[in-house]
């Protein structure tokens, strides 16, 4: 029978308390998992345990934003930003820092990149501000960006955000593009759903 | 609590831990309705909902509900990026402005009906207008546009007004900026928005703008934020 320790303060060393209500921050980890987690790190892994602190610790005090792009980085500008073989000529807009990593892993881009943290959502309070387009705008009136690729997620606010970027991209004469939607690559019509054949059929190109 | 198959329209949805989604709901016979909607990740999470007819169930009890159905019965009312930003005022104006829970079928039929034509034309911003004129009156707070505050004497197109939010127009003699000082005719066009000329659509946009801050305790609307971003 195992003791669940997060919920039984009276018992459980603080110490092990507070190790366990750590844990509980990480994405998909709730109170049985972070009790597997504490234990295994405790009995089996010290050493991993060590090391998984004193690195937590240095990413939390170093890694901070790339100042062009905004991705993480410990440098002052990232690994892209720094690699002079790639076109400066090419911007491609995304929501997250994940989604550089997608981009980099599954396509052969070789343009620079510009990170939104979040998309437009008023209802939310995400407005320009809290997006850093007037960052994304100061870049665009310093670089000589003939593309700026839209590549913001394939919602509601990821298409306000596309539209309002390309509005913004139009003061200074750049062309834009937006990433294609539509089938998924092995779909089938039967299953997918009315909005995505819509948008599909919307957008259907010579063959 | 158990209903079935509502008509309804996803006014907001955010995220809710790894697979989840807390939405407000539009609908006839219940109002604004929250709900959680779960294990998005394992079954439709890619289904936009914004701005598409859908049919819910929903139960539980309380003020936050479980979704435990959702189809779309149509395809999606706005389809041009660029009038989401209009759609999204529409839904920041419903979900700051309309009590929770408090059934009106008049306001989701004019919820629907706005957003079934903003596609067609170029006539948003009367469009707009209307949204505004009527949904306020829906909601109790209805403009007085064709009589003075005393419900008696009626407008005249070549006068000014000041309008007192909550008692209505008063006639004055000085011509001023003031976002409430505005001219008779353009007070009983809003009556209907849609066949306004260009000059009363700018006066009625400053007096609608004054009058919805007013009934927000001047907290600002975000969506109007992006549209000012992109007007600068």
């Amino acid at each position: 029978m195992s003791i669940n320790y997060a919920n039984n303060g009276a018992q459980a060393p603080s110490l092990l308390d507070s190790l366990i209500e750590s844990l509980k921050c990480l994405p998909g980890v709730g109170p049985k998992s972070a009790q597997r987690m504490a234990f295994h790190l405790l009995q089996r892994d010290r050493d991993g345990a060590k090391n998984l602190a004193d690195a937590l610790n240095k990413a939390v005090k170093e890694i901070g934003h790339c100042g062009n792009c905004r991705i993480f980085t410990e440098h002052e500008f990232c690994f892209i930003c720094t690699d002079r073989s790639r076109l400066s000529s090419q911007i491609c807009i995304v929501e997250s820092p994940t989604d550089v990593f997608t981009i980099e892993r599954s396509t052969d881009y070789k343009g620079l990149y510009f990170v939104l943290m979040g998309r437009l959502s008023p209802l939310d309070g995400i407005g320009p501000k809290e997006l850093g387009l007037e960052a994304l705008e100061k870049r665009l009136s310093k670089l000589e960006v003939k593309e700026l690729i839209l590549a913001t997620n394939s919602t509601v606010e990821g298409e306000v955000t596309a539209h309002v970027i390309s509005e913004l991209a139009k003061k200074y004469n750049i062309s834009t593009t937006r990433i294609a939607q539509g089938m998924p690559v092995g779909g089938e019509l039967e299953y997918v759903d009315q909005n995505t054949i819509a948008q599909a059929f919307s957008s259907r190109r010579n063959y | 609590m158990r209903v079935q198959l509502q008509h309804a329209y996803c006014i907001h949805s955010r995220s809710y831990r790894e697979t989840s989604q807390i939405v407000e709901m539009l609908t006839p016979e219940h109002g604004l309705v929250s709900c959680i909607r779960r294990g998005l990740k394992k079954t439709n999470g890619s289904v936009g909902l914004l701005f598409s007819p859908l049919l819910i169930s929903w139960s539980g009890r309380g003020d936050l509900f479980t979704l435990t159905h959702v189809e779309s019965v149509g395809a999606k009312k706005i389809t041009v990026p660029a009038l989401y930003i209009i759609g999204m005022y529409l839904n920041e104006l419903i979900l700051r402005l309309v009590p929770k829970s408090s059934p009106s079928k008049e306001v989701f039929n004019l919820y629907q009906h706005i957003v079934g034509v903003l596609d067609d034309g170029d006539n948003q911003e009367k469009l707009l207008r209307l949204f505004e004129v009527e949904l306020l009156a829906l909601i109790g707070h209805g403009l007085s546009l064709d009589k003075e505050i005393d419900h008696e004497t009626p407008i005249q197109k070549d006068c000014t007004y000041r309008y007192d939010v909550g008692l209505g127009p008063v006639k004055v003699m000085q011509k001023s900026t003031a976002w409430n000082v505005i001219k008779g005719t353009t007070l009983l066009s809003l009556q209907s928005p849609l066949s306004m000329d260009s000059t009363c659509l700018l006066e009625a946009k400053r007096l609608m703008r004054g009058i919805i801050n007013l009934h927000l305790a001047n907290r600002p609307l975000h969506s109007r934020e992006i549209l000012q971003f992109m007007q600068a």
